[in-house]
């Protein structure tokens, strides 16, 4: 056989078995998406059932998210000490809290992440001077919120509050250190993680109705060396907003009770 | 061959390519190969910088206490898991308290009584633990004096944005520090612990005689039996003898009553007729960085946790005195079965004696412990405290186990413990 032929033949080869695998995935995607769409309705009237309503657009579709851990880093907080006060010299307070202070205003930064600056600036380029420091924010409402790989910080927000003669009092929690990146976990099948939600909110003996949002996201929690940053679903409910890990749907300590 | 068919043969060659490519990453998406794929590796975390934040915690606290509403209180003991999960969250701001606490001032016992009923965290090691290294398990360094103590710490929560740091001392008196930690840090994990019935004695009136900071559950978490046994005990001679370069061949040996002992240069390591592993230092051993304190608990803990593991089990090895006399300061470990105290009939499990910071002893009694599934059930807290008011005015109940060596089952017993107020 003449290698055109032969080359044909495997084109024709190579043509079939692209259409069974692209008709093998087209049936998979429908299928997963048949299933889902009944899950989904399925787990709305399940919820309801248990006195509990919520619409079937706010349940999670498939998601993968990266852990993080944030170690302190000083010579940013010192960067960003300079970009709010400029040169200001530093001093260890004790338990890790820094306090810089001049003729500009003072600053001080906690392991915790927390900290605060009180600066006189124009309010409208404090926002900018944050960000040119490497912090990825959002805003919302009066405050920021911290953004990591596109996704909220919920427990990182920083406020502004504005003092006597034009300064200002920027506070909060951001992340500022050395982000180290970990495994990517998959989160737990939606229906799965709002069932068990539910169980263990009811445990708690506290009580809600309505589950409005269900929205993928952080929390930073403090710790030593490093600080974790923990993937978790937001749950806000007419109750109070929950966060229950990621990967395995357990309510995690914090709470905001409405 | 024409050009015009040199030109088919390329694109036909092409189009094998670009349909094998094609086929290649469909088959992918359709995850029908993915078990043939090795996993993606991660990057692993980053290594703790070395420093204070080497510093591992040699002991939680035997009971905890979150009080986010006054007079309603979520309380943990007996329960490693639900201890842990309270200084997990709450482990940062501590240090941070710790840190920046002013010089402690004596105050009156009132203060500390009312301050325990105000939202605030409470902490009870049940021994006195130096607040510097306390300090260090916290992930910080502090400038207490050594003799500074705390038996029991209370973290209160007054209503400006700050933290008030108090601690009970082992003869009973309190001490408050005013601090630079902030109090909406310590007040935002508060919201995750209920209120699960717990109490301070002081706040139950028929509880009046007993000692009034002993924390009472309402209930007492599941309970359940241990095995215990000396299985590991030829495994944690040979892991000390390794860890001192001493040869354990019969040449080197000799009995000393019931003793047999090993000899090496610097020291001789004594396996003693109950089981206990002695390693003997008369010039003592030079293990470096064993100025302070916080140093020597590290490395004590250090050494007897790389004996420990050798043992397996669920048995935890927990700071739990220390002893100074003339020249030398002696650090006692015990063991700890899910969150209850062990108390060896022969001794403490562990101990660490230096001298001039130089180790001149180590003690270890290898013990394997394992959870059954046997439940157990005990009087309630309540009704424990009360019993024990009675016998001994002051005083608190205290679950622990009792082990009195060999292969056996165990079961957590209620004990008297004797007030510090």
């Amino acid at each position: 056989m003449d290698s055109g032929k032969l080359k044909s033949a495997v084109i024709l080869i190579l043509l079939l078995v692209n259409a069974a695998f692209g008709w093998i995935l087209l049936s998979q995607r429908k299928n997963e998406a048949d299933l889902q769409a009944q899950t989904r309705s399925k787990l709305v009237k399940v919820m309801a059932n248990m006195g509990v309503t919520m619409d079937e657009s706010i349940i999670p579709r498939e998601l993968s998210m990266r852990q993080y851990t944030l170690t302190r880093d000083m010579s940013l907080e010192t960067a960003l000490v300079q970009a709010f006060l400029g040169n200001a010299t530093g001093r260890d307070m004790g338990g890790s809290i820094h306090y810089y202070e001049n003729e500009n205003g003072r600053a001080s930064f906690r392991n915790s992440g927390d900290f605060e600056i009180q600066v006189s600036l124009p309010g409208s380029s404090i926002e900018k001077r944050l960000i040119e420091n490497g912090l990825s924010l959002a805003r919302d409402g009066d405050e920021f919120i911290c953004l990591l790989d596109e996704h909220e910080v919920y427990n990182c927000r920083i406020r502004l509050s504005a003092q006597e003669e034009g300064s200002y009092r920027i506070y909060g929690r951001c992340l500022l250190g050395t982000l180290q990146p970990g495994k990517t976990i998959a989160a737990l099948s939606a229906p799965t993680m709002i069932l068990r939600f539910r169980d263990q909110a009811e445990e708690t003996g506290r009580v809600f109705t309505e589950i409005r949002s269900i929205r993928p996201g952080y929390l930073l929690r403090p710790a030593v060396p490093a600080a974790e940053l923990v993937p978790v679903w937001c749950i806000e409910t007419d109750g109070g907003i929950w966060y229950a890990d990621l990967e395995k749907g357990e309510l995690l300590n914090e709470y905001i009770p409405n | 061959m024409s050009l015009e068919k040199r030109w088919i043969e390329r694109i036909k060659s092409l189009l094998i390519l670009l349909l094998t490519v094609s086929a290649a990453f469909l088959a992918w998406k359709t995850g029908l190969f993915q078990r043939l794929m090795p996993e993606h590796e991660y990057a692993a975390p980053a290594e703790p910088t070395p420093g204070v934040s080497s510093y591992q915690v040699a002991a939680e606290p035997i009971c905890a206490a979150v009080t986010g509403v006054p007079g309603l209180v979520y309380g943990a003991c007996y329960d490693d898991k639900a201890i842990h999960e309270v200084m997990q969250e709450f482990r940062s701001v501590l240090g941070e308290t710790l840190g920046s606490a002013s010089l402690p001032v004596q105050v009156e016992e009132s203060a500390w009584r009312d301050a325990l009923l105000e939202p605030g965290l409470f902490l009870d090691y049940g021994t006195p633990v130096p607040l510097n290294v306390l300090a260090c398990w916290m992930g910080t360094t502090a400038n207490f004096s050594p003799e500074q103590q705390a038996y029991r710490l209370l973290f209160a929560l007054p209503e400006e944005d700050k933290v008030d740091f108090y601690y009970l001392d082992e003869q009973g008196r309190t001490f408050f520090c005013e601090t630079l930690a902030l109090g909406s840090t310590l007040y935002a994990g508060m919201n995750g612990f209920l209120p699960n019935g717990a109490d301070f004695a002081m706040q139950i009136d028929t509880l009046q005689d007993c000692d009034p900071y002993a924390l009472i559950l309402r209930d007492l978490p599941r309970l359940f039996a241990v095995t215990a046994s000396d299985e590991c005990s030829s495994t944690a001679v040979q892991t000390a003898a390794d860890l001192f370069g001493i040869r354990l061949n019969a040449g080197s040996s000799f009995q000393e009553q019931e003793d047999t002992v090993y000899l090496a240069d610097e020291g001789r390591l004594r396996l003693e007729a109950d089981g206990a592993i002695r390693y003997l230092s008369a010039d003592g051993k030079d293990l470096g960085g064993a100025e302070s304190e916080e140093d020597r608990i590290e490395l004590s803990r250090s050494l007897l946790a790389g004996l420990a593991d050798v043992c397996g089990g669920i048995g935890d090895l927990q700071y739990a005195a220390s002893q100074t006399d003339e020249n030398n300061v002696t650090y006692r470990f015990d063991y700890r079965v899910s969150g209850i105290q062990v108390k060896l009939t022969g001794g403490s499990a562990g101990w660490a004696v230096f001298r001039d910071g130089r180790l001149v002893e180590l003690g270890f009694r290898p013990r394997t412990y394992q959870i059954t599934e046997e439940t157990v059930h005990r009087i309630p807290p309540l009704q424990a405290a009360a019993a024990s008011a009675s016998i001994q005015h002051g005083s608190a109940p205290e679950l622990i186990i009792s082990d009195p060596g060999g292969d056996v089952l165990l079961e957590p017993v209620w004990i008297l413990r004797e007030g510090r107020a």
